[in-house]
């Protein structure tokens, strides 16, 4: 029951926090010096008057408020708008990205827990060890890496200089689909693009959850229930993952919601350097031609994600903490 | 391989390209797939739509134009132009009518014959104010077109001008009426036809993933001939490094936008090579001549002529080309690239003379303070320089050019603009003075609203700076309408001049367009307008795709 409370209550949070972020985004933009149509017709030989018909043609010469009464009139009904570079519905353009962004953002947050815990599993079990050092030392050295420069690093190497990945995109462009492929030969193809973009992502999220895991680890192997299962011959490795594991994991599990903004804002700097069509490269070239109705419309799908990602993860903590959920 | 000698081996490999492309190169074939890296996506494939040189390289060979024009851009009557669509046309005695008669053979993709209706069609929705198409302006000249028969459409004008056939055949591409007269004009970018758009070039649409790729294939049995290459694909990546990497790695054939720093790497490589051709854009740095809070009063220092030409004598324009683009710009001449039939290099410049720039300074009042800055009656000699973030070469060469103004006691700050906000402040005018540039269309009228009185009085012209003469508008008009290129050459060196000696601009650089292809590609002669011209006769010398990228440190390009 407490569970089910703690998810009304945050869910009623997200929604005010999604409806708080679009109207921003779409304020914010609209402010902004220039309009789509300012650069996109800049020739000497296109008059004013097919500019300001453009646009009409987009809403954008009325006035903010009714711009936006229309926008929230047209949520509701479940349109986001026509994109005015790519002459496509949104809605269309952000059902191709968000899958792609899926798959990236969570393969890399999936790898980045798996190989965070298990590095500070390594830390945590020879603490103050050359190894626990040498490790710290890593994550603490990628952590600090900006993720545009690693993700230039490891595109220069990796495509460029030693030519085993591709450069950038999804798929092959020369491949039957060319978009990804549910064939093996198609899911090899994607793989294949993964592999670069997820791994940078990934090492900026392992050193976190590495960093984070050793401490909280740290914390409970001291624990008078660790010694007792210790006493009653429990073995080493059961210990670890049925009684430190288990404790140490729950502020992990808070960092996991909070790193989805994290991952979302990483992923928008991979996905332009790798050419990832995903959501993140939809939304810089957005920004950067002022396609109003798209950028309003990832903020729109950004916000619901990263408040449905931080619901989970208080949902996941009431589960694993008992004393949340029987409180 | 130093430095220098990287140069001189892609300087050779670019006059061995001049000289054909294909002599070097390994025997063309029919097939293959050519992979283009893009910066930037197609932005629509309908023709009248399009406003991007991303779309119209595909728009280019899926539609067909009446006739071509030549490689050397003439715009007077139709001197240079080539048949396309159109197999031949005559002019009527008073010139206010030309019939293009079609071509017999000539059909779209999807079978139908090509008739005169769809040209007239097309000139309807070209025009059609709900359309709003942005060369709607360009062809305002064209007063209608009517059918005479099935294979012969007449273009009516308003006023007899040496560019009317030049607007009646580039701006237009020809669209299929059957598939689009049901088609709302408002909604034409909506349409199913926009998605996939059936013309009659040598190439047929095939598919395109917005912000992906594009793809087009050929027309194996197109009325002009069967294009060399199987398929095209134009590939996306908006990051530079990003679309620069994939050429250079070979996953992809053709990079059009090679900078300086990848000449080292070129000059190395076999399986690369590079073509120059010159563009039709130029950089300046414009002076506002009105205040820039209130533009009914004159801007506290620019409008004094000698003033400005002494900022510009101050300016060594070709050691700051030479420092940020190499060999890949040139000063520029004026607002006008080498590329046009009209330009003429040999106008006059100011020279770079600092010590004449300081006495003239001297001799207007303007001294030097303790600081080394020059003040006038407490007013100093100081102004803020507008440079858009976005371009890197803008953004050296202002720093460049800051120090240099302070060489001779001008205080010059640089205000760094992301892109939209640059081009908002420049067209509000609220600017002392700003690093600009334009790509400018083959056809010179739009020069009046750059740097004419109309451009300066009219509240949406493109002449931020306000300048405005008397003489040079008139020897504009005058070259506008010329009969002939050499009389028009030579009114437009008139006009030059005199905008070049009243300097409200300094002219800093007109880039060289530089296209990187693979060696197994043999391009034809590239043009300055759309170096993707002769696309469809490229040859490809083998049809599978290139090898992977590798660098060879020990040889030289041939």
């Amino acid at each position: 029951m407490r569970i089910v409370r703690i998810a009304l209550t945050r869910t009623l949070h997200a929604v005010v926090v999604v409806f708080v972020v679009v109207t921003l985004t779409f304020l914010l933009i609209r402010i902004a010096p220039g309009d789509p149509f300012t650069a996109l017709l800049e020739s000497p030989n296109v008059t004013e008057d097919v500019r300001q018909r453009w646009r009409e043609a987009y809403g954008l010469e009325q006035p903010l408020l009714i711009q936006y009464a229309k926008y929230v009139a047209a949520v509701s009904r479940g349109e986001l708008g026509w994109s005015l570079t790519m002459h496509r519905p949104v809605s269309e353009l952000l059902a191709a990205a968000i899958p792609k962004t899926l798959l990236l953002t969570g393969t890399a947050l999936l790898l980045s827990l798996a190989v965070g815990v298990g590095v500070a599993v390594a830390q945590a079990r020879r603490a103050g060890s050359w190894v626990d050092r040498a490790l710290s030392s890593v994550s603490l050295f990628v952590y600090s890496l900006p993720e545009f420069w690693l993700a230039l690093m490891l595109l220069l190497t990796f495509s460029f200089w030693l030519g085993i990945f591709p450069v950038g995109g999804a798929a092959d462009p020369l491949s039957a689909s060319g978009t990804s492929g549910t064939t093996l030969e198609g899911l090899v193809d994607t793989l294949r693009h993964l592999v670069l973009p997820v791994s940078v992502l990934t090492l900026t999220g392992a050193a976190v959850f590495a960093r984070y895991q050793r401490g909280a680890l740290l914390d409970v192997l001291p624990a008078d229930f660790v010694r007792t299962a210790r006493a009653k011959g429990t073995p080493e490795l059961s210990v670890l993952r049925r009684h430190v594991l288990r404790n140490a994991l729950l502020p992990t599990i808070t960092l996991l919601g909070l790193s989805l903004p994290a991952l979302l804002a990483g992923a928008v700097f991979v996905e332009k350097i790798f050419a990832w069509p995903g959501m993140g490269l939809l939304a810089v070239n957005a920004v950067a031609t002022r396609d109003y109705a798209v950028v309003t419309g990832v903020a729109l799908v950004a916000g619901v994600g990263v408040t449905a990602g931080n619901l989970v993860a208080d949902v996941l903590y009431a589960i694993a903490d008992p004393r949340v959920r029987d409180a | 391989m130093t430095r220098p000698e990287a140069l001189l081996v892609l300087v050779l490999v670019m006059l061995a390209c001049g000289r054909g492309g294909t002599a070097d190169g390994p025997a063309a074939s029919t097939g293959g797939t050519i992979v283009i890296s893009s910066a930037a996506d197609v932005d629509a494939l309908v023709p009248p739509l399009i406003t991007q040189a991303s779309g119209r390289q595909v728009a280019d060979q899926i539609f067909d134009r009446l006739a071509e024009i030549g490689d050397d851009l003439a715009t007077v009557n139709d001197v240079g132009f080539r048949p396309a669509l159109a197999e031949s046309w005559s002019w009527s005695p008073d010139s206010l009518s030309i019939a293009f008669r079609l071509r017999a053979d000539a059909r779209w993709h999807d079978g139908r014959r090509v008739t005169a209706e769809d040209v007239r069609f097309t000139h309807s929705l070209y025009v059609n104010p709900l359309v709003a198409s942005p060369v709607a302006s360009s062809i305002q000249n064209i007063d209608s077109v009517t059918v005479a028969d099935p294979r012969t459409a007449v273009f009516w004008y308003g006023t007899r001008t040496p560019q009317q056939f030049f607007e009646s055949t580039y701006f237009l591409f020809v669209l299929p009426r059957h598939l689009l007269d049901t088609v709302p004009p408002a909604r034409l970018r909506e349409s199913h036809f926009a998605r996939s758009p059936i013309g009659s070039g040598r190439f047929r649409f095939g598919r395109r993933v917005p912000g992906v790729s594009t793809e087009i294939v050929a027309d194996s049995t197109n009325y002009r001939g069967r294009p060399n290459a199987d398929r095209v694909i134009w590939v996306v990546a908006t990051d530079f490094t990003t679309a620069a990497t994939r050429f250079l790695s070979g996953e992809a054939d053709v990079f059009e936008s090679l900078r300086p720093e990848h000449l080292d790497d070129l000059g190395r490589r076999r399986d690369l090579r590079v073509q120059a051709y010159p563009s039709l854009e130029y950089g300046f740095v414009q002076f506002n001549l009105r205040d820039r809070g209130n533009r009914a009063r004159p801007h506290p220092i620019f409008p004094e002529r000698e003033l400005r030409r002494a900022l510009s004598m101050a300016v060594d324009r070709e050691a700051l080309v030479r420092n940020v683009f190499d060999t890949l710009a040139v000063v520029a001449r004026g607002p006008m690239t080498r590329a046009l039939a009209f330009a003429d290099t040999t106008v006059a410049q100011l020279p770079y003379d600092t010590v004449r720039a300081a006495r003239l300074l001297d001799s207007l009042g303007w001294r030097r303070g303790r600081d080394g800055f020059r003040t006038r009656r407490g007013v100093p000699l100081r102004f803020t320089l507008l440079v858009p973030s976005s371009s890197r070469a803008r953004v050296r060469m202002a720093v460049l050019l800051q120090e240099q103004m302070r060489g001779i006691g001008v205080r010059t700050d640089i205000d760094q603009l992301e892109y939209g906000a640059f081009t908002e402040r420049s067209r509000q005018r609220r600017f002392d003075a700003a690093f600009g540039a334009w790509r400018i269309d083959v056809g010179p009228g739009g020069i009046r609203q750059t740097w004419g009185t109309p451009g300066s009085r009219s509240p949406s012209g493109l002449n931020y700076g306000s300048y405005e003469s008397a003489l040079f508008d008139a020897q504009v008009d005058s070259a506008l309408s010329s009969r002939t290129t050499s009389i028009g050459r030579a009114h437009f060196r008139n006009a030059l001049e005199t905008i070049v000696q009243d300097a409200p601009a300094i002219w800093m650089y007109e880039p060289r367009g530089m296209l990187g292809f693979n060696a197994r590609l043999q391009p034809t002669r590239v043009r300055a307008d759309a170096w993707w011209a002769g696309l469809a006769d490229w040859g490809v010398s083998e049809p599978a795709r290139p090898p992977p990228a590798t660098v060879d440190t020990g040889g030289s390009a041939p």
